[in-house]
């Protein structure tokens, strides 16, 4: 059987390269768009956007060169565009001081750890309530989907307090990457995403297994898992995007400047760094997501897409 | 840096956002004595077994970013624990912030050694966030050389010590000597009254730069509006039988307020751009957009280790100008130490702190490291100790300063003629917090109306966190 | 075998245990409890636990040094005597209406725009996406920079068409505007996919109609597309301001709450209390407040949602 078919049909990605295509009529007709108005309007149009881009690039840019810049000469007023003396190794010494490589080793390990303990948590949790008709399974569903509606921000206080001293376990979470990892995977769209998902899976390809004697973990794994590659892909891609740019939560809960990933590092560092360090600091730090999201960009874009609102 | 050596008092503080950064200053001190260079460690307390292995964890190791003074941390870490093979410190950046320290301590996530601002010991004991170190401290050879402010602050009604000072403050006005030459003023002779202050401000505001900045974020702006009341005699707080009233709206107050808007806006002698900490003023010191600044003197080896670019010679320090008050603010950092850590780890957690900021030879041992990295040596530095045991610091400083001595003395010579102040006792951040609105009004807001700021503030400090505390 | 029934709850397990013992159909009950276990730990320690602490809190007395303690409506009392609650209050409001202003127009005509390109159509995607990747610490200190009033970007730029300097972050007047074109060059390209998205689902069946009446340009925006984007429109709408209810980041970073106050919001009121007064029953009251604010736009969104589905 063909295992990527229901995975494509369901999970469409949108044209990557739009440039050109796409004869079908929008506001405007291919018609009107040749008519000699229409060109000229178009021109416009384009001329305009492209302007408009350079609210977003040339702040990146500035940036860049800001990074570039001497102690003295970021603060000049008015402000240089390309730097006096090209100071590369503000990169370098940027890297080095703010102790970077800590800082970006432990992103990575909060991202993955977010990254996998929220894929087993609502894969296994869909799974169930997908497949297996769990007892209440619609009320834990609606439980689940409650928590959408009200973000974790509006009752901060008391999970903080709960990290603090979890109950039941009656340990204390701060100060441990556990912190950040377990809240991560109370995600209720994760399981709602996946649910979704499972519940397009056709019924014949687990039957199969299951008349083979497959238990249902085996189905789990070597069928359900498989066929779900796509949306597991954006999961996981948004999970760690999002892990990438958390900032007030690991601020709350990791207060050991060993552990804190480099959104907080910076913040407690900017305090007593040179601008220019700083500058530097910040486009090195938007490399990873900037990189993950030009590899990415079609699942990306599919996934916003299909959610509707994750960002 | 922070520890010990050229800023003996606990200067990372000061590399922090902390208004407690303030705290450090004027280094001369006193002492009583002993001998010995060799500082005896502190005997751990009641009888344990000597050589257990024991981890301590301390903070306010220099930051990341000052990779050479983490380095002479590391040594003194290293000497520490050579001489007591069963202790091993871990030592952490972390350091204090006014903005996550409460909830830190009440969080128990804090070091079993941590630094704090003057402003925290009386409400940390007074909830018993901090442990009773009396026995520990008592039995340190030095322990009577310290001075009686320097124990006052965290000893509790009943005499008990919860902590020690590890350095003292007081504010100042930081200058730079070039600027004041390129437009005609004397280096050597600084403003030292608010209306010289003024006039200088007006001179030195030419070229692109400002004559004056001052901090109005992180509680900063209530910090420095306390040490301007100070200067002109005026009081924040009253207390009679026990019940707190916030007076800092009086007559005084807003006297400073409109200082503060004359420089800003009659003037145009500040810069447009505010809501600084202190940070930030000495980043704009030291990249020479800005002339004066209200600073304690740890300002001077902050700007040395942040800014490589930064000629440090350029830098004087005088008083904070006075307008007939006669007295600056001064303040300081303590080590405590937390309540939950057991006796067999507080005992060395206590000594490890004496050791790094004050034991002689790792004293003389540090501050020659830190000469050879180019550190600043010999600015001034409130002293904490008396007698002998100060003059031996003194001596030991003495030998490897490196720092531009004359510069100080306006600061130095002025600031015996100057009452010291202690900061307000009570919720002091807080009390911070409320003025930095208002401050920070004054120097965004053209039209503001100081007394009406003032007003609102001290209502929403008395309302809000002095008659809770009334009852 | 079965063929269609995909869609319908009877799973391949619920058909083998039908012919089963009790025993197997408690098997099976474990089995899915098993795989649902996890999550149902999870979501009860730091979601389901936590709101309901949440409301209790909200009447004890709470710093973490001494044991909580009823207090009955204190924390309330205090709050509401705080002249501090109403102005987050107010800020905060401020912030969604301009949020809603930059934030709602900019993405559309921006999806309206690129939906016509036929050329760069993935640039023009690509650029106006990239700031919502950044870590918002970045975004957050590199407008600071920006909006510095001397040697900032924001003020350079406004010089090249002849405006003069702006004072930004520097005054009660623009700091929230300041923080809300920060906010909106932040997050707007997520939304403006998600228009982008919408807009190509519009069947042009629709604009060739209405173009044979003679419809202008204009005229089918107004008819065709925006009635087509009514439903999407709406979900960004409500799920915005729940959005803009909760700011912190950008004030506690950039002004923390000043000049004055001016930017101070709910959230970062919130934090103050727990955090720097270590008063964290009366931060659980106000959180409680916002809380029951956001739940009634969540069912304001629930309702429209279901409405519109219909």
């Amino acid at each position: 059987m063909n295992l990527a078919a229901p995975s494509t049909r369901r999970f469409r990605l949108p044209r990557g390269g739009g440039d050109g295509q796409s004869p079908e009529r929008t506001l405007t007709s291919p018609l009107s768009r040749h008519q000699p108005g229409g060109r000229v309007s178009y021109a416009i149009l384009l001329a305009v956007l492209l302007f408009a881009t350079l609210a977003t690039v040339v702040p990146l840019l500035w940036m860049v060169l800001g990074g570039l810049k001497t102690s003295t000469e970021i603060f000049r007023s008015p402000p240089t565009f390309l730097p006096e003396q090209w100071r590369w190794n503000n990169f370098q010494d940027s890297w080095d001081s703010l102790r970077y490589s800590l800082y970006f080793r432990n992103t990575v390990a909060l991202a993955v750890g977010s990254w996998l303990i929220q894929i087993v948590v609502a894969a296994t949790a869909a799974y169930s309530l997908s497949r297996l008709q769990p007892l209440f399974g619609r009320v834990i569903l609606i439980m689940f989907i409650g928590t959408l509606m009200v973000p974790a921000d509006a009752y901060l206080i008391p999970r903080y307090l709960t990290v603090l001293e979890v109950p039941v376990f009656g340990i204390s979470l701060a100060d441990t990457w556990w912190a950040v990892w377990l809240p991560a995977a109370v995600s209720a769209f994760n399981i709602f995403l996946l649910k979704s998902f499972f519940d397009q899976i056709p019924q014949d390809l687990t039957d199969a297994a299951i008349l083979d004697g497959a238990n249902a973990w085996q189905v789990f794994i070597q069928i359900i898992l498989p066929l779900s590659r796509p949306v597991i892909a954006v999961v996981s891609i948004f999970a760690f995007i999002n892990s990438w740019k958390d900032f007030f939560w690991p601020l709350l809960v990791l207060t050991d400047p060993d552990l804190q990933p480099i959104s907080v590092a910076l913040y407690r560092l900017s305090e007593s760094e040179s601008l220019n360090l700083i500058i530097a600091a910040l486009a090195i730090a938007s490399l990873p997501p900037l990189i993950a999201f030009l590899i990415f960009q079609r699942q990306i874009i599919a996934g916003i897409t299909f959610s509707g609102l994750k960002g | 840096m922070r520890d010990d050596r050229s800023y003996p008092f606990g200067n990372r503080l000061s590399a922090s956002r902390t208004p407690l950064s303030r705290r450090k200053v004027l280094g001369y001190g006193a002492g009583l004595g002993m001998a010995a260079a060799i500082a005896p460690s502190l005997r751990p307390g009641p009888a344990r077994a000597q050589d257990a292995p024991v981890t301590i964890t301390v903070n306010n190791a220099p930051p990341e970013n000052q990779p050479e003074a983490g380095a002479v941390f590391e040594q003194t870490i290293a000497r520490y624990e050579e001489a007591h093979p069963n202790v091993t410190v871990e030592a952490s950046q972390d350091t204090w912030d006014p903005q996550t320290f409460p909830a830190r301590l009440a969080a128990g996530t804090l070091s079993d050694a941590f630094i704090a601002a003057y402003t925290e010991p009386q409400g940390i004991i007074s909830r018993g966030q901090a442990a009773n170190v009396t026995s520990y401290l008592e039995q340190w050879p030095y322990f009577s050389s310290f001075t009686p402010e320097a124990l006052a602050i965290v000893r509790d009604a009943a005499g008990q010590l919860y902590g020690f000072t590890g350095g003292g403050y007081l504010l100042g006005l930081m200058y730079n000597r070039a600027h004041f030459e390129e437009v005609g003023l004397n280096p050597d002779q600084p403003p030292t009254t608010w209306d010289e202050l003024r006039t200088a401000a007006q001179t030195l505001t030419t070229n692109g730069r400002f004559g004056f900045v001052e901090t109005s974020s992180n509680n900063q702006g209530g910090w420095h509006f306390t040490a301007w009341m100070y200067s002109a005699g005026g009081e924040l707080i009253s207390e009679e039988g026990g019940r707190y009233t916030a007076i800092f709206n009086n007559d005084t107050g807003v006297q400073v307020l409109q200082y503060l808007k004359d420089l800003r806006y009659t003037d145009g002698t500040m810069p447009e751009r505010q809501l600084l900490d202190q940070n930030d003023t000495r980043q704009l010191m030291a990249t020479g957009q800005v002339s004066m600044s209200i600073q304690a003197a740890d300002a001077l080896p902050y700007v040395r280790e942040t800014f490589a670019d930064a000629d440090i010679t350029q830098f004087g320090l005088g008083i904070l100008p006075q307008n007939g008050g006669n007295a600056t603010l001064t303040g300081g950092s303590v080590w405590m130490f937390n309540p939950n850590s057991p006796p067999e780890v507080l005992a060395p957690a206590v000594d490890f702190s004496l050791f790094r900021e004050f034991d002689l030879q790792n004293l003389e041992a540090s501050l020659q490291a830190d000469q050879e990295r180019g550190a600043l040596i010999g600015w001034p530095q409130l002293p904490i100790f008396t007698g002998d045991f100060q003059a031996q610091r003194q001596e030991i400083f003495a030998r490897y300063a490196n720092a531009p001595i004359e510069n100080y003395r306006p600061f130095v010579d002025g600031a015996a003629g100057l009452a010291l102040r202690a900061e307000p006792p009570i919720e002091t951040q807080q009390l911070y917090a409320a003025i930095d609105a208002a401050v920070q009004a004054i120097l965004t807001d053209e039209s503001a109306d100081p007394r009406a700021l003032l007003d609102q503030a001290a209502q929403q400090f008395q309302t809000q966190v002095l008659d809770p505390i009334n009852g | 075998m079965s063929e269609g029934v995909a869609t319908g709850p009877i799973t391949e397990l619920t058909r083998q245990s039908r012919s089963g013992s009790a025993r197997a159909l408690a098997g099976r009950h474990l089995t899915a409890l098993a795989f649902l276990l996890p999550a149902l730990l999870l979501f009860a320690l730091f979601s389901w636990y936590p709101i309901v602490q949440g409301l209790i809190l909200s009447f004890q007395r709470v710093d973490l040094v001494r044991p909580a303690e009823w207090i009955g409506l204190s924390n309330f009392r205090l709050i509401f005597n705080d002249p501090l609650f109403y102005q987050a209050w107010r800020n905060t409001g401020q912030f969604a209406l301009y949020g809603l202003l930059f934030g709602y127009l900019v993405p559309f005509i921006l999806a309206v725009a690129i939906n016509e390109a036929r050329h760069l159509q993935s640039y023009f995607r690509l650029a106006f996406y990239l700031p919502v990747v950044l870590p918002p610490i970045v975004s957050v200190f590199l407008w600071q920079w920006i909006y510095d009033p001397g040697s900032g970007l924001a003020n350079t730029a406004l010089g090249w068409v002849g405006i003069g300097p702006q004072p930004w972050l520097q005054s009660p007047d623009t700091a929230m505007l300041s923080l809300v074109i920060l906010a909106t060059w932040s997050n707007a390209g997520a939304t403006m996919l998600i228009y982008l998205a919408a807009l190509q689902g519009i069947p042009s069946s629709l604009y060739d109609a209405a173009e044979v009446d003679g419809a202008s340009l204009w005229r089918r925006l107004l008819d065709i597309t925006l009635p087509q984007m009514r439903f999407v429109m709406l979900i960004t709408l409500i799920l915005q301001i729940i959005g803009t209810m909760q700011v912190f980041t950008e004030p506690f970073v950039l002004t923390d709450g000043g000049p004055a106050n001016a930017t101070l919001t709910v959230m970062l009121l919130l934090y103050r209390y727990a955090f720097q007064y270590g008063n964290y029953g009366a931060a659980s009251a106000i959180g409680l407040i916002l809380f029951a604010a956001l739940v009634v736009l969540s069912l304001i969104y629930l309702w429209l949602t279901r409405r519109f589905a219909q």
